[in-house]
């Protein structure tokens, strides 16, 4: 049963990236071979709230909210699709965090309970660009790098970060990195 | 690439690490994750701000929109700043005393035109009658929606020859017959550019407020006149 719930949700989330809009689970799973076992059941693809999709002040920081959110989604799973896609080809840190979650995955590995929390944020805006800069809590969590390992505990992480948002029709995340190498 | 490949055991010790650029530099030692990331590029600092959007800036560029927001466990934002969201007007920045002064230093001051006697052709070592016309400026400018009286008086006259001198003066100079302003080249040439710098005084009101002085002085640089300096060789003339 928990293996299909996991199913469930890995397609809902192959469905949604199909579309123009940000990930929108729909009702209608179907078997997928991306499944991995590690991967939490209990988490759901994070829906993107309707604010989100404004090109406000509230619009950037709500996609902020959800991005983190993916991030964690994808932490959790290993299916970065959605993080992809909301995220700008170009950002590295981005690509670095995908690259991770899908590495790990496929090696039977893990991310449990360490999800990023954002609370307050100060947003700049210049040109085209909003730049964002937050205070990103998590708490140690749990981890196992690979099948077979043994699982571990994380540590606590209390950073400053800064991100990047472009919008044209939508938000994309274009950087991300620690505030202190804010140029 | 390098952070994952490299440093994935140091990765996974801290969950996942809270920053990362595409280019990572990772210090596997010990299994603590240190992370170098690139360096994320200000977007605010090179452009200026966007004037159209949902998201209003003022009108005056140079200022920046800082708004601080905070997140709901839904995922909703709920930001407050001076020009925030789609229902809010911009808010008016304050005509500040710095802001003001600063606009009047902007206005251009009047270059006044440097007169000379008995021509634009003279001679070595005569008298020069150097002279312009003083100009007093009264303008008004809008500043945020607001009246700036600005009015500039001349205090001084720098004269600048063409031939390497200049003298300050608190005259502008009189045409002939008057000589309260004159030089004697002391070489001839056919192509000496000649002007006259003026500094004024400047005060200023905002709208039926009592006059403030700038403070500084202004100086406008006039147009430059072309002379010709000849020298007169003695000849005898036969009677």
């Amino acid at each position: 049963m928990r293996r299909v719930v996991i199913i469930s949700c890995l397609l809902l989330v192959i469905t949604a990236c199909r579309s123009q809009e940000p990930i929108e689970p729909t009702p209608t799973p179907k078997p997928t071979a991306t499944t991995s076992s590690a991967a939490d059941p209990d988490i759901k693809a994070p829906t993107l709230p309707a604010q989100a999709r404004k090109n406000t002040a509230e619009g950037a920081a709500s996609f902020v909210g959800y991005w983190v959110q993916t991030l964690n989604f994808a932490s959790r799973t290993g299916d970065t699709r959605q993080l992809r896609r909301i995220s700008d080809e170009d950002c590295g840190g981005c690509t670095s965090y995908a690259e991770l979650f899908e590495k790990t995955y496929a090696d039977g590995g893990f991310f449990r309970d360490s999800d990023w929390s954002i609370r307050k944020l100060k947003i700049k805006q210049g040109g085209s660009e909003h730049l964002i800069l937050a205070r990103v809590t998590a708490p140690p969590g749990t981890y196992r790098k690979s099948a077979g390992q043994p699982v571990r505990n994380g540590t606590r992480e209390d950073s400053r970060l800064a991100f990047t948002l472009k919008f044209d029709g939508g938000w994309s995340m274009t950087q991300f990195g620690l505030e202190s190498e804010l140029q | 690439m390098r952070l994952l490949l490299a440093g994935f055991c140091a990765i996974a010790i801290t969950a996942y690490p809270l920053s990362a650029q595409g280019d990572v530099d990772v210090n596997p030692k010990g299994f603590k994750a240190v992370l170098k990331g690139k360096s994320v590029k200000d977007p605010t600092r090179s452009d200026t701000f966007r004037r159209n959007g949902a998201i209003q800036a003022p009108r005056n560029t140079g200022s920046r929109a800082e708004i601080d927001c905070s997140l709901t466990s839904d995922g909703l934002a709920d930001c407050v700043a001076q020009f925030l969201n789609d229902t809010q007007a911009p808010a008016q920045p304050a005509l500040t005393p710095g802001r003001v002064a600063r606009a009047v230093r902007e206005v251009p001051m009047p270059r006044l035109r440097l007169s000379i006697q008995p021509s634009r052709r003279t001679l070595v070592n005569v008298p020069t009658i150097l002279y312009t016309r003083p100009t007093t400026l009264d303008r008004t400018i809008e500043l945020l929606g607001q009246e700036v009286q600005v009015r500039a008086t001349p205090v001084r006259y720098t004269w600048v020859h063409g031939d390497g001198t200049r003298r300050t003066t608190r005259t502008p100079g009189k045409p002939y017959p008057a000589k309260t302003v004159t030089h004697r080249y002391q070489r001839a040439s056919t192509n000496v550019r000649a002007r006259v710098d003026t500094t004024y005084t400047v005060r200023y009101r905002v709208g039926d407020g009592s006059w403030t002085d700038l403070g500084d002085t202004l100086t406008a640089t006039g147009p430059s006149v072309t002379l010709r300096i000849d020298q007169r060789a003695p000849a005898l003339v036969e009677r």
